[in-house]
């Protein structure tokens, strides 16, 4: 099955809606909300490593990590949304997303509380993106996914961790 | 004048006279007043022969100048030989009124040869039994000659033959001078300065070199046979068609303006690419012949020491027989080595040497017992081992596989990952845990494998830098003609492999700095080498080798070298230094390398342009290198390049700052010390700086460049770092040093790629990341704070 997850179009409304976002997601939870992203995005999931403090970067670079001999950078999630820092507990993990980069994919970990896991969301459980309300900025949502009682906040990962985006104080601060 | 300066002109004279052609003459004009000069000096000393000597000589020179003698080779000859001998007099302080004679007349005899009307014939006058003497030794030396050239021709570094060879022509050129024989000696002479070259190493006898060498001996042998003739007949030497070419040759490839183009080499067929099979192919020898030879190697005795030296043309025949005569005069009491001694026509020495190579001789090849039977010419044998040699690559190639680049960099990346996976293991808590002796050895093994797999990934990707150098033999040839200037290339070391893509990326600057070592470092003329007591033709020298983990590139040149002061009224000018301080020479070389920067007084086609050496020096830093200079003035300049073994191992230290380690690469660091508080001192407008002897440098804090909180804030309780990028110098505060290893440096990521500060990433053997500190950036960011560039310029100018 070949989804096209960046695909959105506006309808008449200016609403933005997803094109087509019905598929599998991994869910992991974030300061006591559920997130997804798509599974096809995902690499692998890697308990807490020791992770090498990389300076001059934003505060939501937590470092990098020793992936099997690759050197792979890893986000603070919690830092990149604006929540409240929180002690890694034995269930914090990082999930390592491929991501587009440039010319290729990119490896990149994101730290979240705890794994939960992969569900397939159709269609009609698909909302469109709040403008307000959701602690995430609304440019890094695709969607809401409805499943049962719960609410799951689609991400658009490639937005989420633009890789610009990680170096981004060095031009902040020489500006 | 005082008898050292007058021995210091004198041997600069001599020497600058051996390189002179008739044509030369405003160098000729220079050694006439050298000579005058000279002149009047023996006569204020009292020395009324040697000031005669050299009147004469300075006769000679003019009448060359006018065009006024009938052969100005010969004329210059016997100039020549005056000037050697009045070396020899001033040096011991006596000259004898014989030679003096001997010379005169020498000089005269080249003057009154247009008289005779004889042109470059000569008649000979001395002892015939000398001269047969000679022509029967000559020979046999030109033979042996042929077959150590063989030698060569497999071994090119062999330095027995080669000294065979040299003194075969050295022994040739000293009989032919006392007997007169002009051409001969010429030739001789030629031919020994060749040799010489090769014996020192400046010049390796391959291809080319080995075909002009069996020339000169083709043509000895014609000089021989003529003077043979001559006496058999009593008739003058007749002279010889292509000698004075010959000479001429010899002569432009010894100053470097030719280098000889090896003959073709035959195209053969031939299954097994034994030399005796291609002879056979070519119809050079008949098969019962080989058959002969061979037959005769498997039943050789081991040659006579007698035998011996006089192949290797240690003495002659003549004097081996005489050795000989005596010791069965005195029934066999001495043994021969013994006699030769104490006759002083060998050393121990030589005789041990000779013992020593009887006792290991191998059978000699197939090659040379056909030449020493006189069954092949020489040459023919040596066009047959090159062909063997294309034979034998041929066959190799074919044996070789072509892979993938990209799979064999992913090969090289799994055995680097596989050296840190060992490593890991190695150094695991949980291995020591269950450590037991077994267990140990087991480790050991792994351990041996992963470093042999390392050392075979490591040699995938390297090539010998030969090929660049040879390209550089090229340049150097063009920019030669370009210039006028006489420059010879010397390449040592060109075996030194390194890795494939630093190959290509040094080829560039190497090219680069030895333009630049023509253009600007050897003096503009021969004339001014000439007039500063150097030989005319300039040497620019190219020498890599292996040293620890890294590979040293040295251009050297024997031209003017670094002007200290030009530089820096160059740099003043710029506002490039500060003023009022002293500076070290390598300090000051090192501005050299800042952009835009050229002390050449004018622009040329070559160089000079302004894109120059710090375009060298970003590409070398580019490669994890460093290059430094080093310079006498009047004596020349070496520029050495130093590279890390590949590009992705280098060395580096490991340091701590708070509880963050980083890694430094070694090559950048100059020293570290712990710094007293005097050291430290706060200069407004230009932060924190560290006094280290004597100068100011600007310190940065690692801890608050990177916001480390728990690093160490009493410089007394830190380290400094002294660190040196671009040749500029720094202190970096940091906490502690917790010591040196090799690292696989890898790239941070497309994600974090171009963090300021950060080269990039390698993995400890303790499984983490280490992070490998970019010494130009933290320069960039902690001494030249601000946007652009062009922070530099502005400060200097504030």
């Amino acid at each position: 099955m070949i989804r096209e997850v960046h695909e959105t179009e506006q309808n008449n409304d200016g609403e933005i809606v997803a094109a087509d976002l019905a598929g599998q997601y991994l869910t992991f939870l974030l300061d006591r909300e559920i997130y997804g992203i798509d599974i096809l995005k995902v690499q692998e999931i890697v308990g807490l490593l020791p992770v090498t403090k990389v300076p001059r970067t934003p505060a939501h670079v937590h470092g990098v990590i020793n992936l099997r001999g690759n050197v792979v950078p890893v986000i603070q999630l919690r830092a990149k949304f604006g929540m409240q820092s929180q002690e890694d507990t034995r269930k914090t993990c990082i999930v390592v997303v491929q991501v587009a980069g440039a010319s290729k994919g990119i490896a990149i970990g994101i730290i979240v509380d705890e794994v939960s896991e992969v569900l397939s969301i159709a269609n009609d459980q698909l909302a469109p993106a709040p403008e307000f309300g959701s602690s995430v900025d609304a440019v890094f949502i695709l969607g809401i996914g409805k499943v049962g009682d719960r609410d799951i906040v689609l991400l658009d990962i490639d937005r989420v961790l633009s890789w610009g985006d990680l170096t981004m104080t060095r031009q902040a601060a020489t500006a | 004048m005082d008898r050292s300066f007058v021995l210091s002109r004198i041997e600069s004279l001599s020497e600058k006279i051996q390189r002179t052609q008739p044509s030369e003459v405003d160098v000729l004009a220079r050694i006439h007043t050298d000579v005058s000069d000279l002149a009047a000096w023996a006569k204020s000393e009292a020395h009324p022969q040697a000031a005669d000597v050299m009147d004469c000589i300075a006769a000679a020179i003019e009448k060359i100048i006018l065009a006024d003698t009938p052969d100005p080779v010969v004329t210059l000859q016997a100039i020549t030989q005056g000037i050697v001998a009045f070396q020899t007099f001033v040096r011991d302080g006596s000259i004898e009124l014989g030679e003096c004679d001997a010379i005169k007349t020498l000089l005269a005899d080249a003057d009154a040869e247009r008289i005779d009307g004889a042109g470059a014939s000569q008649t000979i006058e001395a002892d015939i039994g000398l001269i047969r003497d000679f022509v029967s030794e000559a020979r046999e030396h030109l033979h042996n000659s042929d077959i150590h050239l063989l030698t060569i021709e497999t071994s090119p570094h062999d330095i027995d033959a080669l000294n065979a060879i040299f003194r075969a022509f050295h022994t040739i050129k000293g009989v032919a001078g006392f007997l007169a024989l002009g051409e001969v000696q010429a030739l001789a002479h030629e031919s020994e300065n060749l040799l010489d070259l090769a014996r020192k190493g400046e010049l390796v006898l391959t291809g080319g070199y080995v075909d002009l060498t069996f020339d000169a001996i083709d043509m000895m042998k014609r000089l021989i046979d003529n003077v043979e003739r001559a006496i058999n007949t009593n008739e003058p030497v007749g002279s010889e068609d292509g000698l004075a070419d010959m000479v001429q040759r010899l002569k432009e490839t010894v100053e470097g303006r030719l280098i000889p183009e090896a003959e073709s080499i035959p195209k053969v067929d031939v299954s097994d690419g034994r030399v005796g099979e291609i002879l056979l192919e070519q119809g050079l020898v008949r098969r019962s012949k080989i058959e002969a030879v061979l037959q005769a190697q498997s039943t050789r005795t081991p040659s006579k020491l007698g035998e011996l030296l006089v192949k290797h043309v240690v003495i002659s025949r003549r004097q081996l027989n005489e050795a000989l005569e005596i010791q069965r005069a005195e029934g066999g009491a001495r043994k021969l080595g013994e006699i030769l001694v104490s006759n002083g026509v060998a050393t121990w020495e030589d005789i041990n040497r000779a013992i020593d190579s009887q006792e290991k001789t191998s059978p000699e090849p197939i090659g040379a017992m056909l030449v020493r039977e006189g069954e092949v010419a020489p040459r023919d044998v040596v066009l047959a081992l090159r062909a063997q040699q294309m034979h034998a690559s041929a066959s190799e190639v074919r044996e070789a596989v072509k892979v993938d680049a990209e799979r064999l960099d992913r090969l090289v990346d799994l055995i680097g990952e596989l050296v840190i996976a060992e490593s890991i293991l190695r150094q695991s808590e949980a291995m020591s845990a269950v450590f037991s002796p077994q267990h140990a050895s087991q480790i050991d093994q792994l351990g041996r494998i992963t470093r042999e797999l390392q050392e075979l990934g490591t040699s995938l990707s390297m090539v010998p830098i030969r090929a660049t150098f040879q390209k550089m033999s090229r340049l150097v040839r063009d920019l030669g003609k370009k210039t006028g200037k006489h420059v010879q290339l010397s390449t040592e070391g060109e075996e030194t492999e390194l890795d494939k893509s630093v190959v290509d990326q040094i080829s560039d600057p190497l090219m680069h700095m030895v333009r630049n070592a023509i253009d600007h470092g050897l003096e503009a003329s021969s004339a001014d080498r000439i007039a500063v007591g150097k030989p005319a033709v300039g040497r620019v020298t190219l020498r890599a080798s292996h040293k620890g983990s890294s590979i040293h590139i040295d251009i050297e040149d024997d031209g003017r070298g670094l002007d200290r002061n030009a530089i820096l009224a160059k740099a003043r000018e710029r506002g490039l230094v500060q003023e009022g301080r002293a500076f070290s020479d390598s300090e000051i070389f090192s501005l050299i390398f800042q952009p835009g920067f050229s002390t050449a007084q004018q622009v040329t086609d070559i160089s000079g342009r302004g894109v120059g050496l710090d375009v060298v020096r970003r590409n070398i830093e580019l490669l994890r290198g460093k290059m430094e200079i080093r310079s006498e003035p009047g004596q020349g300049s070496t520029f050495s390049i130093r590279l890390p073994l590949t590009h992705a191992v280098i060395d580096g230290m490991l340091i701590r700052a708070g509880s963050e380690r980083y890694i430094v690469p070694t090559l950048s660091i100059l020293r570290s010390l712990k710094p007293g508080l005097e050291c430290i001192s706060t200069v407004a407008g230009r932060g924190e700086m560290l006094t280290f002897q004597e100068d100011q440098l600007p310190l940065i804090r690692l801890h608050e460049l990177f916001a480390i909180e728990d690093a160490a804030r009493d410089p007394q309780d830190a380290i400094v770092l002294l660190l040196e990028n671009e040749g500029r110098r720094f202190g970096l505060l940091i906490d502690e040093l917790i010591g040196q290893q090799q690292i696989v440096i890898r790239s941070l990521g497309d994600a974090l790629k171009g963090t300021e500060g950060i080269a990039g990433a390698a993995i400890l053997p303790d499984g983490t990341v280490g992070l490998v500190l970019d010494v130009s950036g933290i320069m960039k960011i902690g001494v030249d704070p601000g946007p652009g560039s062009d922070t530099r310029v502005r400060r200097s100018a504030a």
